[in-house]
């Protein structure tokens, strides 16, 4: 089942918190939460449904706190084996994206969800999923050039 | 905005297979059919797919997350490569060496506990058998003890019978007496042949408070003869029984000054006391 999903969670996890230190903690613990508490499901879609929002949720849970909490700046020599390759626009304006697209984004261009799937997977109305592809869409668009530019 | 542009899914270039692959196959081939799309907007998903795929992990991080989910759950995970189609058929974990030793121990405790266990079952069971085995034997013993005593008694008899000079005074006058006692016995099913031989049929005597005596036997399974030295006043008059056939008789029971036999008993016709103790 780690196997299986690892990569999926990862990923969202990463779009969510910026960093592969913090995706890799995100994901470890999502997947420690349905160990603590296993629990049966139907399929193996539900199963990465329920996954996909447990890492939205926690991401959110981590951003909130990160937020509240007053961390110590690192010294500059730290090496960070999470650094984003420099230069990989595309990859910084997804990260730029506000949170509430990314989950969204993420399912529709590279898990290949449906508006309807995203939905219902995300207990956000199909309208509203909508909306945020085409603001996030927009934004990309601008960030990235007016889209002439791809990688 | 153009639902229909959400609603497709990329089947061209290498970032729309892997989304294929990755996600529902089917979801993707039952994507209805829409509007051809822009070159830019084609780049542009294309560009925001790629940039999803840079963000996976490595095979290392893969590993080390792996780790440590399962370190956290006191377990180790067996390093392999093997995923039948992204679906393994079973966990891929196995228990650390120390859990394998542990289990491997309490199997063997398992097993010797049962063990001992059906071991103490099977001496359980040997020793009640040999207790009911010995309440048989004892029973049986009382049987096989009135078949000999009535066996003995008959050799006893025709002992008797060959030799008068032993038992002159006795000897005559109990065959006599056997033979009268007899007679009368004989003419009555209820009363067995009395005399010397009594003792021999009848070893069970029964006294009026409704307590049982035994003939005391010997080694032999012969009644044993009290001294007559030893027997005090008597007690009462008793029937004695015990034959196969269910015969009685009269017989008289004494006192006895004998340590080991309480009562002794002479049978009617005979002259002889016989050891008697309670009968159990």
């Amino acid at each position: 089942m780690f196997r299986r999903h690892v990569k999926t969670v990862y990923r969202l996890c990463f779009a969510h918190l910026g960093s592969a230190t913090d995706a890799e903690d995100a994901t470890q613990s999502v997947f420690m939460k349905l160990l603590d508490r296993p629990r049966k499901f139907n399929d193996e879609e539900h199963e990465k449904a329920w996954l996909i929002v447990c890492a939205q949720n926690h991401c959110r849970d981590v951003l909130k706190s990160a937020s509240r909490r007053r961390t110590a700046e690192l010294p500059d020599d730290l090496p960070d084996e999470g650094a984003r390759p420099e230069g990989d626009e595309t990859l910084e304006a997804v990260l730029a994206l506000p949170s509430k697209y990314k989950t969204c984004v993420y399912l529709y261009y590279y898990e290949g969800y449906r508006t309807a799937d995203i939905a219902a997977l995300t207990g956000t109305p199909a309208s509203t999923v909508r909306s945020h592809l085409s603001e996030a869409r927009t934004l990309l668009r601008d960030m990235l050039g007016g889209g002439e530019r791809g990688r | 905005m153009d639902d229909e542009r959400f609603r497709r899914i990329d089947a061209e270039g290498p970032i729309g297979r892997t989304r294929r692959e990755n996600g529902d196959a089917s979801r993707a081939e039952a994507a209805p059919a829409h509007a051809p799309r822009r070159p830019q907007d084609v780049a542009l998903d294309d560009a925001i797919a790629s940039a999803f795929d840079r963000m996976g992990p490595s095979e290392e991080a893969e590993a080390r997350m792996l780790a440590a989910v399962l370190s956290a759950r006191g377990e180790h995970a067996l390093p392999t490569a093997r995923e039948t189609g992204g679906l393994p058929l079973k966990p891929i974990v196995a228990d650390c060496p120390t859990q394998q030793r542990k289990t491997a121990r309490t199997s063997r405790f398992v097993l010797q506990a049962v063990a001992a266990a059906a071991c103490l079952v099977l001496v359980a069971g040997v020793g009640a058998f040999a207790l009911y085995a010995n309440g048989l034997n004892g029973r049986n013993t009382s049987g096989s003890s009135q078949s000999a005593v009535q066996s003995i008694g008959d050799g006893a008899s025709a002992g008797s019978s060959a030799e008068p000079s032993k038992d002159a005074s006795t000897g005559n006058e109990a065959p006599q007496a056997d033979q009268s006692v007899g007679a009368e016995s004989a003419s009555s099913s209820s009363n067995g042949s009395a005399g010397e031989d009594a003792g021999a049929r009848y070893p069970l005597v029964q006294l009026a408070s409704g307590q049982t005596l035994r003939v005391v036997l010997d080694d032999a399974g012969r009644p044993l003869t009290a001294d007559p030295s030893l027997v005090g006043a008597e007690l009462e008059q008793a029937t004695a029984f015990g034959g196969a056939s269910g015969d009685t008789t009269a017989c008289a029971v004494f006192a006895s000054a004998d340590v080991a036999h309480p009562f002794a008993v002479r049978y009617d016709g005979g002259d002889r006391y016989y050891w008697a103790d309670e009968a159990g």
